[in-house]
């Protein structure tokens, strides 16, 4: 195996990587259970501070709007079901 | 009209008092609610550059802080997974109803019940759906612009209502289609003392309305018919007068918001088809406003443009004759994206009234005035937190 065939194989692992993380950037949490998020907002708070990134992990869900009309609520200590998001 | 939108303490403390009814009745349900909290503002200075004519805000050509300025504070809490409660509390500089300047009020609060996923009603006080952006006209950190041209915010003469409102929600192949309805009794925000010195008594009542919005991937369709009830006395002084009819309100917005390209626009329109007739017309004949943006992102950067256009045709007698007139405004400006919960703008809004003192309502044509064209500048941040 060549070197460049070797930096090929890295930089597709790489992105493999990159990939798989932004997709599990946020994740339901549900007591002990995680779970990856699917969009679904019903009955979930979300962490506040994953606001900004969940918006721009899921720019369809407009989550910032929805929640400065009322209709999404932030938690900074969660006690249940709610929706978390690694990263910055 | 800014003048109108101010608050009602009375109601607050009414819905205030309902709450805690609903409190004392399911004390298991209060002590599991955890009450969650974030924030928004808009810091800015604005200063107009000619007395004779300035935009809505202004009231000569000092630097103004006041009357950009505000923050906000939205609570909620959930009772269960169908049941919540959320109010947002408003500081505005410009001083608002019975409120001093920067005096805290709730802009609304209400009960949410979310039967299901696509369904959701509220109950309460809420924003009147009239525009595009009505549900966080204030929150200027999720608006391109730095504020809705006033032209076409102001053609409703109040912003916010008691009552209830239910939505619904279907997938399409287009897009994700929201039917809406609400009804209620609209809520001034005009100081009751302050009008009443004036010799005017405002009254609105009876407000029922629908609204259709399609929202696709960046981009959102949406328009709006609603009808109420427009009263007005006039007593000393100023002639005895009591006009009354029923205003039509009407609008169709879209945005467009996907890669670099930012665009939205908006038309509005409303009118008193069997107002009392006075002898220069209707009591709120007719007024309309339509606004264009367009922007486009380079990086954190965006600069953009708004045209605007606001005529009306009150009958309205104030200290410099009746309101009635057109203003046209060209506004530029930059974003500057300061993070992810800020962003700095600076503008400058060029405004273009017909002839002398023949400006629409919402420019400040003191008398005397002989000018048709002035310009502003503002500069500030907008947030959330």
């Amino acid at each position: 195996m060549t070197s460049s065939e070797r930096l090929k194989i890295f930089v597709f692992l790489f992105a493999v990587f990159l990939c798989s993380n932004a997709r599990a950037a946020c994740e339901v949490i549900d007591g002990t259970k995680r779970r990856p998020f699917d969009g679904s907002l019903s009955g979930l708070e979300i962490e506040k501070k994953s606001l900004t990134r969940l918006n721009n992990e899921f720019p369809n869900l407009n989550i910032i709007e929805r929640t400065f009309k009322g209709e999404l609520q932030t938690c900074s200590a969660c006690t249940e079901k709610y929706i978390a998001c690694t990263g910055p | 009209m800014e003048i109108f939108k101010r608050m009602d303490a009375g109601k607050l403390r009414g819905l205030a008092l309902t709450l805690n009814v609903l409190a004392l009745v399911q004390p298991v349900a209060v002590h599991a609610m955890d009450i969650s909290w974030n924030g928004f503002g808009s810091f800015y200075d604005g200063q107009a550059l000619h007395k004779e004519l300035m935009p809505e805000g202004f009231t000569d050509t000092h630097v103004n802080f006041t009357s950009f300025s505000l923050v906000g504070l939205n609570l909620a809490s959930s009772v269960n997974d169908d049941l919540s409660f959320a109010a947002q509390f408003v500081a505005l500089g410009m001083p608002v109803g019975e409120s001093a300047s920067f005096d805290l009020f709730a802009q609304w609060a209400f009960v949410n019940y979310t039967p299901s996923e696509t369904i959701s009603i509220h109950l309460g006080r809420q924003l009147y759906p009239s525009l595009l952006a009505s549900d966080y006209v204030r929150v200027g950190f999720l608006l391109p612009f730095r504020q809705v041209p006033s032209g076409v915010f102001g053609i409703e003469p109040f912003t916010r209502f008691d009552g209830i409102s239910a939505a619904k929600t279907f997938g399409t192949s287009l897009g994700k289609l929201t039917l809406g309805v609400f009804g209620g009794n609209p809520l001034l925000d005009i100081s009751t003392i302050a009008t009443s010195q004036g010799g005017l008594t405002f009254g609105f009542a009876d407000l029922i309305g629908a609204e259709v919005t399609l929202d696709g991937d960046g981009w959102r369709i949406r328009a709006q018919a609603s009808r109420f009830l427009s009263q007005l006395t006039e007593g000393s002084p100023l002639p005895a007068n009591t006009l009354s009819g029923h205003t039509q309100n009407f609008s169709i917005g879209y945005r467009y918001d996907k890669g670099n390209i930012v665009s939205w626009s908006e038309y509005t329109l409303a009118q008193t088809p069997d107002g009392t007739t006075l002898n220069r017309g209707k009591y709120v004949g007719i007024g309309r406003g339509f606004y264009w943006l367009g922007g486009y992102r380079f990086g954190k950067f965006m600069p953009r443009y708004t045209f605007a256009v606001a005529s009306d045709d009150f009958n309205i007698l104030g200290a410099n004759g009746y309101t009635n007139g057109k203003t046209t405004s060209h506004t530029v400006g930059i974003n500057y994206q300061l993070g992810l919960q800020a962003v700095a703008k600076v503008e400058y809004e060029l405004d273009l009234i017909p002839s002398p003192q023949n400006g629409s309502y919402f420019v400040v044509q003191p008398a005397g005035s002989t000018i048709t064209s002035a310009g502003a500048f503002y500069a500030g941040v907008d947030f959330i937190f």
